[in-house]
């Protein structure tokens, strides 16, 4: 079942068009979104987010168009986890993961049990009453994935929540987004580890001058070809990497 | 929590009675309940229910909207040193006051300089409402409010300095330092259901706030509009200290410090300071009018702005050393 529809996307940041004729389709799985620097790929996030405005095109959420979801309706549906996102107080952890009940609140009792669940599944919950700033960066990456887990949305978009973390903690991250796409969300995640990015993804898309170059299941994806294309790497017969091309 | 509920409600009730009670002339509990119902001395039954009664709830209701604003500020900008002061809207209503105090009006109608600095609120408002309109506005509403501030403070002392005779200029100078002193019921009817309306708006962008802690992108996202949050905060600031500068003078501090001394009890969660950030402001303008009285001598009152700074300020720089490791 599509989830997710992306309609012919151009637009970016500002009057720049950084998207140029996005089309794709996305059920649930853990999607990921890889590309170099500056290929579109935060901005493709932020458009289906509503964040971007779009300049043509359409998103449409199980089939009806973002544009005719107020904010509200947008958050009950998809979930958003920005890269590098900023927390300006030192809260408590609890409450920071309770933010992500914002749009979806339900009963205290029902909210608390899936505040629990998300910081049980990011294994946070011995933070809870910690601040923020107390927290270790892996720490603090697992809690405010515990704040978009918990919005239960049946889209969760992820901008590098690996960045700057040792291997081990990028491995707990993939490994609760992978858990959650098999609990039937689609989760588009943008990753620049490709190892990391073909061990986890049930699929790949590659992104190059805002356009999908490749769109498959990663062992189709992650070519040298692609490589020499988007990246400007070359290899040789044995697959080492020889000269920039 | 409830900690805090206990020490904010028994601040209040030990400072409002300090404040009833003690002066020149002091009030024992059965002179001060005799005097409460109207009987015994009438000297001081006057006293009590003409000029104590309104000072002291004009200290707390002016205190109140200036917690509290600055609480919702600081959230609102996600910075802690936000504060009335940094949106240019005490500065405009001044602006406003004096205006009325210049050109006499104030002289005429009771009602002209608290309307004069309300119009003066206003306009900052509408310009700041204005910057607000965007998203990512935040930068925008600081850099404007600085500028507004700026240009209303020159503007004050341009007419301070075209006054047209020393004690023009002495009226304005001391109104600006702020007071609750010698005022009425007809202040307290003017200012208190301004500053009540104020902090329930201000009450209003609590969930938001808290969500906008996350960046304005993942507060969208949450389905917060930062536009609409900007707007009730604006909003709220201009009825809670529009109306407090209005009838007490321009007054800092203490909306900058209200909500800095709860968050080592309440935790950061913008939202949650509001209002207990009122009661706290409450607490300190009229812990600083009592002071203010009790340091006063003869024929030398000591002012509101005077006071509340030279007090709050060492006793704050106090708590940011002492807490400094806790700040985002």
């Amino acid at each position: 079942m599509t989830l997710l529809h992306l309609e012919n996307l151009y637009g970016g940041p500002g009057k720049i068009s950084v998207l140029s004729g996005i089309n794709a389709r996305f059920g649930s799985g853990l999607t990921g979104l890889v590309g170099p620097n500056g290929a579109g790929k935060t901005t493709l996030l932020r458009m289906i987010m509503g964040l971007i405005p779009m300049q043509s095109g359409q998103v449409r959420i199980k089939g009806t168009p973002l544009l005719d979801l107020s904010l509200r309706e947008r958050a009950q549906r998809i979930a958003y986890l920005a890269q590098n996102g900023p927390v300006h107080w030192a809260m408590q952890v609890h409450d920071l993961v309770r933010l992500g009940r914002f749009a979806s609140a339900s009963s205290d009792i029902e909210d608390e049990e899936v505040i629990q669940h998300a910081m049980e599944a990011c294994s946070v919950e011995k933070f809870a009453r910690r601040t923020i700033n107390t927290l270790s960066g892996g720490e603090r990456s697992r809690v405010l994935l515990a704040r978009a887990l918990c919005s239960q949305t049946p889209l969760l978009l992820v901008d590098e929540p690996c960045n700057a973390l040792d291997p081990a903690q990028q491995h707990r991250i993939m490994a609760i987004l992978q858990g959650r796409a098999q609990a039937g969300t689609s989760v588009l995640c943008v990753l620049h580890d490709l190892p990391l990015a073909a061990r986890y993804c049930d699929r790949l898309v590659f992104l190059h001058d805002g356009k999908i170059i490749e769109d498959d299941v990663p062992e189709r994806v992650l070519t040298a070809k692609t490589f020499t294309n988007a990246y400007g790497l070359a290899f040789d017969k044995r697959g080492y990497l020889v000269d920039e091309r | 929590m409830k900690p805090v509920v206990y020490g904010l409600f028994s601040g209040l009730v030990v400072l409002g009675a300090a404040s009833l009670m003690l002066g020149d002339l002091s009030y024992n509990p059965v002179q001060f309940f005799d005097a409460l119902r109207h009987q015994g001395d009438p000297a001081r039954s006057l006293v009590l229910w003409q000029i104590r009664l309104p000072r002291t709830l004009l200290a707390l209701i002016v205190g109140a909207g200036l917690g509290a604003s600055g609480a919702a500020l600081q959230g609102y900008l996600r910075n802690p040193l936000a504060d009335p002061g940094i949106v240019g809207i005490s500065a405009t209503a001044g602006l406003g006051a004096v205006l009325a105090l210049y050109f006499g009006f104030a002289a005429v109608s009771f009602w002209a300089l608290p309307v004069a600095a309300m119009a003066g609120a206003g306009l900052a408002a509408a310009v700041l409402m204005l910057l607000a309109r965007d998203e990512a506005s935040i930068t925008s509403v600081i850099l404007g409010g600085v500028a507004l501030s700026s240009l209303s403070v020159a503007l004050t002392a341009l007419l301070m300095n075209l006054s047209p005779n020393p004690w023009a200029l002495s009226e304005i100078a001391y109104w600006l330092m702020g007071s609750v002193e010698n005022r009425s019921f007809a202040d307290l009817s003017f200012a208190g259901p301004l500053v009540v309306s104020g902090i329930l708006v201000l009450s209003l962008s609590a969930p938001a706030l808290n969500a906008l802690s996350l960046g304005e992108d993942t507060a969208r996202s949450l389905g917060v509009s930062p536009a609409r949050t900007g707007r009730l905060v604006v909003l709220g600031t201009l009825l809670c200290v529009g109306a407090g500068v209005a009838v007490s003078g321009a007054i800092g501090f203490i909306g900058l410090a209200a909500p800095h001394l709860l968050r080592p009890f309440l935790g950061a969660k913008p939202g949650r300071l509001i209002v207990p950030s009122a009661f706290m402001g409450a607490i300190l303008l009229l812990g600083a009018d009592v002071m203010a009285r009790a340091l006063s001598g003869p024929g030398t009152p000591l002012y509101l702005g005077v006071t509340t700074a030279l007090l709050g300020a060492p006793f704050f720089l106090f708590l940011v050393i002492r807490h400094r490791g806790a700040f985002p």
